[in-house]
């Protein structure tokens, strides 16, 4: 008799979870470098409901999150590869990326990836990325000396007249998926091995914008409402009907 | 959709973060010497939602924890470019043109850096700036020195009544920073470093990657209107947008709660 009010409890579920996606995106519409999420469901929710069913009769051992509002398997996520624009900041340590390819930054846990290029200079003049960590250059770290900051389109750092290194660029493999770490450094997925990436230009002065286009956003995010309204309706409807055979049926 | 809530809470507030930092720089954008507070966004995890919500994060959204990044902070650093050149005639008037600080000695006499170089002589006969803190190199300058000189590489010299020569009377030294963006702004256009900065390097003007010195000029503020009315805008926007996000979870909210009719 449930299956109706679960079946509508996890398109409701769903629902949520969009708009937590959505909302993920606008809150990073200014992000640099930001790439938007995409939220990928292809559920039949016969098989859900079924699921659900399974996970009543035998709850598992231990009940998992009590924050987790949805009653579906987690939502997954993807992330749009496609290229935010560029924007002038004019500031030396500004480096975009045009083409695919990835800075690579040693940190304690090993080499991550990012696309945001605002880069500085740590206390000891080590080229850093945004969470402090040094940005590896074709033959490691980059040590800034005082004095003006060049860096050419294949990546070549000069400071003066003198060249200190040469910024690297990775790419993976077309479709391999990088987990985002909660600083937002990408973790290439165990097994994988990125190579150097081929065709790219460093934009020094520039910073890459995030992807995420607020009208699509927006629309998202109405049609989320809407659907969760509708629902609604159809839980409130189930209600009334239930309400009828209880209370009503056998009155005469 | 409590997270949702939240993180659109946190994209409000680092807009606002970002509409302070612009208020700033408007109001500042005739101030000697000024650098521009340039905000960046950034991704935090919803871990941090409590952090960069501060006092408007309750209790409950502390123990929501979900993998995915989410939300967003404003962060604000010192913008690196120098504003342009502007002649003024005054004898003691100095712009840096090119990379450095002057340190100063702060009211409470730990070193302070600007690049306000509107010099004048202060009640202890020393060289100090606008706000009578006194440069770090200490130079005496007396009451009677006529036709003060200060050159390229910082060299003071003037003449004195009872000489015909000028006479040497100090060097103005300048100081830099491996990561002058992390410096922290104290008001009177005087920065203080953080240890993020680095190790302070003095050197003489036109040494070492720093600029010379041009007397009878002073540096004006990096601020530019348009740029300013543009991100001004943007981050008007922004803040509308996330808070159609926070209007959107409260409507499901509502949903859920007419679930049961009356």
């Amino acid at each position: 008799m449930s299956e109706i009010s679960n079946l509508v409890g996890a398109v409701m579920g769903a629902d949520a979870e969009a708009l937590r996606v959505a909302a993920n995106n606008v809150a990073n519409a200014e992000s640099t470098g930001y790439r938007r999420q995409i939220e990928v469901q292809h559920l039949d929710f016969s098989t859900v409901s079924a699921a659900h069913q399974q996970s009543m009769l035998h709850p598992p051992a231990s009940s998992g999150t009590p924050s987790s509002p949805s009653l579906l398997p987690p939502t997954q996520l993807a992330v749009d590869t496609r290229p935010g624009t560029l924007k002038n900041t004019a500031e030396p340590l500004d480096v975009a990326i045009q083409g695919d390819g990835y800075f690579v930054v040693d940190t304690p846990s090993g080499e991550m990836l990012t696309r945001r290029g605002d880069f500085h200079a740590n206390e000891s003049g080590v080229l850093s990325a945004y969470t402090g960590d040094a940005v590896l250059g074709v033959d490691g770290t980059i040590k800034l000396p005082s004095g003006i900051v060049q860096i050419a389109a294949d990546g070549t750092v000069r400071v003066g007249s003198a060249t200190v290194g040469q910024l690297r660029a990775v790419s993976v493999s077309p479709g391999s998926q990088l987990a985002e770490r909660a600083d937002g450094l990408l973790e290439v997925r165990a097994g994988e091995q990125p190579t150097a990436s081929t065709a790219v230009q460093f934009h020094q002065g520039f910073l890459e914008t995030s992807n995420v286009q607020p009208v699509q956003e927006m629309l998202h995010m109405m049609q989320t409402v809407r659907h969760f309204e509708a629902a609604q309706r159809y839980m409130r409807a189930y209600d009334e009907m239930l309400d009828k055979a209880i209370n009503d049926l056998g009155q005469i | 959709m409590f997270d949702s809530l939240y993180i659109g809470a946190t994209g409000m507030v680092a807009h606002q973060n970002e509409l302070d930092a612009i208020a700033n720089n408007i109001a500042n954008i005739n101030t000697v010497g000024f650098r521009r507070g340039v905000v960046s966004f950034e991704e935090v995890s919803s871990q941090l939602i409590p952090t960069a919500l501060g006092p408007l994060a309750p209790a409950a959204v502390r123990n929501a924890a979900s993998a995915q990044g989410a939300g967003s902070v404003a962060q604000t650093s010192l913008s690196t470019l120098a504003g342009p050149l502007e002649s003024t005639g005054q004898g003691l008037d100095v712009a840096i043109n090119g990379a450095g600080f002057f340190e100063v000695l702060g009211h409470d006499g730990t070193p302070a850096y600007t690049r306000a170089g509107s010099l004048q002589v202060n009640s202890d006969g020393l060289l100090a700036t606008a706000d009578g803190s006194p440069l770090a190199s200490q130079i005496r300058v007396p009451a009677d020195a006529q036709s003060i000189v200060i050159g390229a590489d910082g060299k003071l010299t003037a003449t004195l009544p009872n000489s015909t020569t000028p006479v040497l009377l100090g060097r103005i030294e300048l100081v830099n920073f491996p990561n002058p963006a992390a410096l922290t702004a104290v008001g009177n256009t005087q920065y203080t470093a953080p240890p993020e900065a680095g190790t302070a390097q003095t050197a003489a003007p036109g040494t070492q990657g720093l600029g010379q010195l041009q007397q009878g000029y002073l540096e004006t503020s990096d601020v530019q209107m348009t740029q300013e009315m543009v991100t001004l805008m943007l981050a008007q926007r922004g803040y509308e947008l996330n808070s159609k996000v926070v209007q959107a979870a409260d409507q499901l909210w509502s949903l859920v709660n007419g679930l049961t009719h009356s």
